[in-house]
This record gives structure tokens, C-alpha cells and sequence, in this order.
């Protein structure tokens, strides 16, 4: 008898459990991530690391945007931006070429590009409101004559949006064409991008940036070079 | 298949196979069904990822007795294991990632298992030994910022245990059992784990319809 009634509760419970998930309590810092990815080939090899000495820093921050959309993305913090990495990978003792055309080559050149993207969900919220539409004013089965049953309208349904962005520091190896006549070709080496939430507050999304830009460098200790003699 | 489609579709076939028990204790003494409540600790590479206790976790067994000590059946079961790691960085081959991680891994083990009670049937209280075989389906989850990577294996495995039988009626048991479900490695890399070997000590009370 015991066993009996225990059945139905311990089948109740085997199947509400799986649905249960912890919430954690997140908040918009925790929706940001940083990744960084390395040619080992070229950074695990200390032959091919040797030859890179030096990088040229694109001036200018690209904006990564649909063509058919309008640039809404600021560039009140390009040079800090880019001043935040030059200064990082020098004080890795690598060499800032600013100069190309003074015949001296760079090794490497790096791009530093951002991107936004705003994102549309629904939810159907069918627990907080119960509105039941009953129709016409009457209740009954349609072709009675009474005006017909519509099905409840429980309710309660919304949209929201958000923002997300990115930012990208793409390092290209460069490699001198065969035929002087050919254009060098570019090899990504290193790729560090952040991405995640943004906020109404441009400072705030500035600092987390920031904070973004030097955990690239953190993660990725094989950037570094030797001292140079 | 989503994890949350097996499960559904495992306790489904729970609750068909209860549904003729009246008729099968009346038919056939031998066979029986057990459900339980699952607890674990992961330990090893588990614990390495996850190194939470798990209080999410389920699964039952067809029985049939072979002997008056001895049962052999089949079972399923449900392991879910989950975490916050904040400021959490994971290196792989060529890379690494850092944010605010939410790891998860859940085990879904099927085996086929023998399990031996010791002492006389009619004692009120019993020990008992299994020993379990067959596979884990094992899904490896971290959501990192606003990306989710998943991986999901089937590993090779098995599950000793000892526990002790309590007698509560000629056909009804409760079970408190303490396992080690070691799922082998499956050979994939696993977020940059080449040896994705899944190890966790399993708690378990379970109930016993059935001889």
C-alpha cells in the first residue's frame, strides 16, 4: 500500500527534475567573452617567430556593417582604440613600422575592425495575465444561434531587443610576393576578438573594451618576442 | 536527439512499461522495476571541468530474477552536473577563451547490469553487489559570453556498486546504493581535452517493484 502511494510521487518528480535549471543571476559583464586563436605553425615554430620583428598598424578602426544599413557606430574612441594596441604589442618588443614608405617593410600588419548587431526575440508570456475573450456576448456552440465560443486569450506576450558588439585584431603575416610585379599576400597569424552585450552607456561599453583589449594580450603570452639585441 | 528529447522519451517508456505491472506481478513473479532518485560527485577529468555535486539526477531498471539472489536487468539513468565559473579562461590547440562560463555535463547511462544480494531473502536487511556495462551518452556543454559550445559522446563504461536492500514488503524494496561510473574515453578532443574520460561516484535511493 505504502509502495502504492510513493508510485505516482516518485513518477511526478522523475519527470519535473529534469526541467529544473539553476538560475544564476547574470548580468551584462558576464555576457562578455574574449577569444583568441594563433597560427601554431608559425608561433609554436621559434624559426618562423624569429622572422617576425615588426608590425604597420592600420590607422583607421573598420566599421563591419550591412551595406544596406547605416553606420551608428562611433568613432569618438578609434585612437584610443588603436593606441591601446600599438602600445600592447610594443611593450611585447615588437617594432611599429609607421613609415612604409621610407622602404622599410613590416612584418606583420594589423586591423583592428568592430561590428554591432541589435537582436529581436518574442516571448509568450502565458502565466501572468489570463484574459479570457468569450465572444459576441453569448456563450454557446456556434449554429445554436447564440453567437458562437471563442478560445480563451490568456494573454501576455512582449518583444524585446538587444545590442551586442564586437571587436576584432586580426594580425596578417605578410608575405612577399615571388614576382616583384605580384601584390604580397596576407596570412592571418593571430585573431583576438571580444564580443558581448552592449549598454545605453558608450563610457561603459568603452571600459569594458578596454578591459577586453588587455585580456587578448594576457591570453596570448606567445605574442611576445625576444629583446631584440 | 536533445538531451531533454531522451530523457522525456526514457521516462516515457518508464511509464509504459509500469503501466502493465498489475498484470505482470500476476503473470510473472520474475520481473520487477526499479526507480530511483540520483545524486553524484564527479571526480577525475569530471571534476577538472564541473567540480560540483550533482543533485539532478534520476533513472530506473528493468529487472528480472534469475535467482533468488540474483537480479540481471537493464538500466537508464539521468546525470546532470552544472556550474558557474566566473573570470574563467580555457586554453585549447591554437587559442583560448575567457568570460563568465557556464559548464554543464550530463550523463545518460545505459547498461546492462548483474547484481548479486547476499544473506537470506527473508532478512528485513541485505547487502548487495552490481556490476553494470554498456554505454554513456555523455553532453559536454560551455556557454561563454553569448556562445554556447556543445559536445556530445558516446563512451564505453561501466558501474560497480554496493548497496544495501531493505525489505519492506514481499515485493517491495528500497535500495540506498553507492556506485563509481567510469565512462572510458570516447577519443574525441573535448575542448581541447584529447582523453575525455568521464569518472563520478554515484549516490542512490532507489525503489524496487518487484521480487
Amino acid at each position: 500500500m505504502l509502495m502504492k502511494s510513493l508510485l505516482i510521487p516518485v513518477v511526478i518528480t522523475m519527470m519535473v527534475l529534469p526541467s529544473c535549471f539553476p538560475d544564476y543571476g547574470l548580468d551584462v559583464e558576464d555576457y562578455r567573452a574574449v577569444f583568441t586563436q594563433y597560427d601554431t605553425a608559425v608561433y609554436d615554430n621559434p624559426a618562423a617567430k624569429a622572422e617576425l620583428r615588426s608590425f604597420y598598424l592600420v590607422d583607421s578602426v573598420f566599421h563591419v556593417i550591412d551595406p544596406n544599413s547605416k553606420d551608428t557606430i562611433t568613432r569618438a574612441y578609434d585612437r584610443q582604440l588603436l593606441s591601446f594596441v600599438a602600445s600592447n604589442f610594443r611593450s611585447l618588443n615588437w617594432t611599429q613600422i609607421t613609415d612604409t614608405a621610407g622602404g622599410v617593410e613590416p612584418s606583420t600588419i594589423i586591423r583592428v575592425s568592430v561590428s554591432t548587431q541589435t537582436n529581436i526575440g518574442y516571448y509568450l508570456n502565458s502565466w501572468n495575465t489570463w484574459d479570457p475573450y468569450w465572444g459576441g456576448g453569448w456563450w454557446g456552440y456556434p449554429g445554436w444561434g447564440w453567437g458562437g465560443w471563442y478560445p480563451p486569450y490568456w494573454g501576455g506576450s512582449g518583444r524585446y531587443t538587444y545590442a551586442t558588439g564586437s571587436l576584432f585584431v586580426q594580425q596578417d603575416r605578410i608575405v612577399p610576393a615571388s614576382n616583384p610585379s605580384d601584390t604580397a599576400a596576407l596570412h592571418p597569424i593571430w585573431l583576438g576578438t571580444s564580443n558581448g552585450l552592449l549598454t545605453s552607456d558608450q563610457q561603459s561599453n568603452i571600459n569594458m573594451l578596454s578591459v577586453e583589449l588587455r585580456q587578448m594580450f594576457t591570453q596570448s603570452p606567445y605574442l611576445a618576442l625576444p629583446l631584440q639585441p | 536527439m536533445s538531451t531533454r528529447r531522451f530523457v522525456s522519451i526514457v521516462l516515457a517508456v518508464t511509464a509504459l512499461c509500469m503501466s502493465p505491472l498489475p498484470t505482470l506481478r500476476a503473470n510473472n513473479d520474475q520481473w520487477g522495476l526499479t526507480l530511483g532518485y540520483y545524486m553524484a560527485i564527479p571526480v577525475s577529468a569530471m571534476h577538472d571541468f564541473v567540480d560540483r555535486y550533482s543533485w539532478q539526477g534520476l533513472g530506473g531498471e528493468v529487472t528480472y530474477l534469475a535467482t533468488e539472489s540474483d537480479h540481471i536487468g537493464f538500466a537508464a539513468g539521468w546525470q546532470r552536473f552544472d556550474g558557474l565559473y566566473r573570470d574563467a579562461l580555457s586554453e585549447f590547440a591554437g587559442g583560448a577563451v575567457y568570460g563568465t562560463q557556464v559548464r554543464s555535463i550530463t550523463a545518460i547511462p545505459l547498461l546492462i547490469k548483474a547484481t548479486h544480494t547476499i544473506g537470506d531473502p527473508i532478512q528485513k536487511i541485505r547487502p548487495y553487489l552490481s556490476l553494470g556495462a554498456g554505454a554513456y551518452v555523455v553532453t559536454e556543454v560551455m556557454d561563454v559570453g553569448l556562445y554556447e559550445f556543445s559536445s556530445t559522446n558516446v563512451h564505453l563504461g561501466f558501474m560497480p556498486a554496493v548497496g544495501l536492500n531493505f525489505r519492506l514488503g514481499y515485493r517491495n524494496n528500497l535500495l540506498l546504493q553507492v556506485d563509481y561510473n567510469a565512462a572510458l574515453s570516447s577519443g574525441t578532443n573535448v575542448f581541447g581535452r584529447t582523453d575525455n574520460h568521464q569518472n563520478y561516484i554515484g549516490l542512490k535511493a532507489l525503489l524496487h517493484f518487484g521480487r
